[in-house]
């Protein structure tokens, strides 16, 4: 899961707000206006799972790439990502349990 | 060039919505991709906030495969676009670029068609801007005073998008005058259209190449993105 803030324009209150967006891998599961308090949640459940094979089938040639552009950083990034990959990877799947039940 | 100088940026705001995940990538480098991959685009100079340039620098390293020069913009739209037409000054003058297209970074569904009719159409005329001829709105007495009856019609109306297009030392010529006149038009048209005596046309713009305004924007242009299969690798 992650979580951003931007300000955006609020369909409910009109008022331009700073609006917390939060993710579920590449979608937007939520989103919430600090203005006014307006959430809108959806359900990426469906999405989902397609795009997280198409993610792993792709990895091998983003990583690859990212080799050939700037292999100090990948060599200095990569283990910290890799050991942090299983949290990371059970936070997302709740997120999308949880625009399930919500959305 | 595509502009995320003031893209969603207030104080205390978390990033630019420039920089927000869109499938993936940032709202910005959708566009980046598509104008890159134009056949005769050439140069990609990207405007940014002085503080945003730590994710400009990330576009450019992980989201995109095509060089892109990052330059600080001004306060407003209208100073980032003279400050980047200043940074391709000498490149303009010695006819190395002939015509600038002028993109906003929070509008990311812009096809490579219609950037390829805007760059065709300006290369042309002198000046092209996408747009979207109004339909279906009534006219009301207001701050623009179009009545019912007026003369000018609604069908003269256009809903304006970008990229915008130009012939490269003319609008850096219009924006020099611009800015020794303290004039400020509300888009790079209106500068040209003040500065110049080049014709603007208009090429028809897409409904896809909205700009990405309000929260639930970023919702629509998630839908588009999976409903037309664009990945982002």
């Amino acid at each position: 899961m992650a979580i951003q803030e931007s300000f955006l324009r609020c369909t409910a209150c009109d008022q331009e707000a700073e609006h917390v967006v939060v993710y579920a891998g590449r979608f937007v599961s939520e989103i919430q206006c600090s203005g006014c308090g307006a959430v809108t949640r959806l359900d990426v459940s469906e999405d989902y799972l397609p795009d997280l094979r198409q993610r792993i089938s792709s990895k091998p040639r983003r990583l690859a790439r990212r080799l050939r552009r700037d292999p100090g950083e990948l060599a200095t990034s990569l283990p910290q990502r890799t050991l942090s990959k299983p949290l990371r990877m059970a936070e997302e799947f709740r997120t999308v349990w949880r625009s399930r039940r919500n959305g | 060039m595509v502009l995320a100088g003031g893209s969603g940026t207030r104080v205390g705001a978390g990033i630019n919505k420039a920089f927000l995940p869109l499938a993936g990538r940032s709202i910005a480098s959708w566009g980046i991709n598509t104008l890159g991959a134009v056949q005769g685009v050439g140069i990609l100079v990207f405007v940014v906030r002085p503080e945003d340039l730590e994710h400009a620098r990330f576009v450019a390293a992980r989201e995109t495969d095509r060089p892109l020069e990052i330059i600080p913009g001004g306060e407003t739209r209208q100073d980032s676009e003279l400050m980047a037409l200043r940074h391709l000054a000498d490149r303009i003058d010695a006819g190395t670029i002939d015509t600038v297209l002028i993109h906003d970074a929070a509008r990311p569904l812009v096809s490579h068609g219609l950037a390829s009719a805007v760059l065709h159409a300006a290369r042309e005329h002198g000046g092209a801007v996408p747009g979207i001829p109004v339909t279906g709105i009534a006219p009301v007495q207001g701050a623009d005073g179009l009545a019912p009856g007026d003369p000018r019609t609604l069908d003269a109306l256009l809903r304006v998008q970008t990229p915008q297009g130009f012939h490269a030392a003319t609008i850096l010529d219009a924006y020099e005058a611009a800015a020794r006149d303290g004039f400020v038009g509300t888009d790079t048209a209106s500068c040209a259209e003040e500065y110049t005596a080049a014709p603007v046309t208009w090429v028809r713009g897409e409904e896809t190449n909205f700009k990405i305004t309000y929260a639930q924007d970023l919702l629509l242009a998630q839908d588009v993105v999976t409903a037309l299969g664009l990945r982002t690798g």
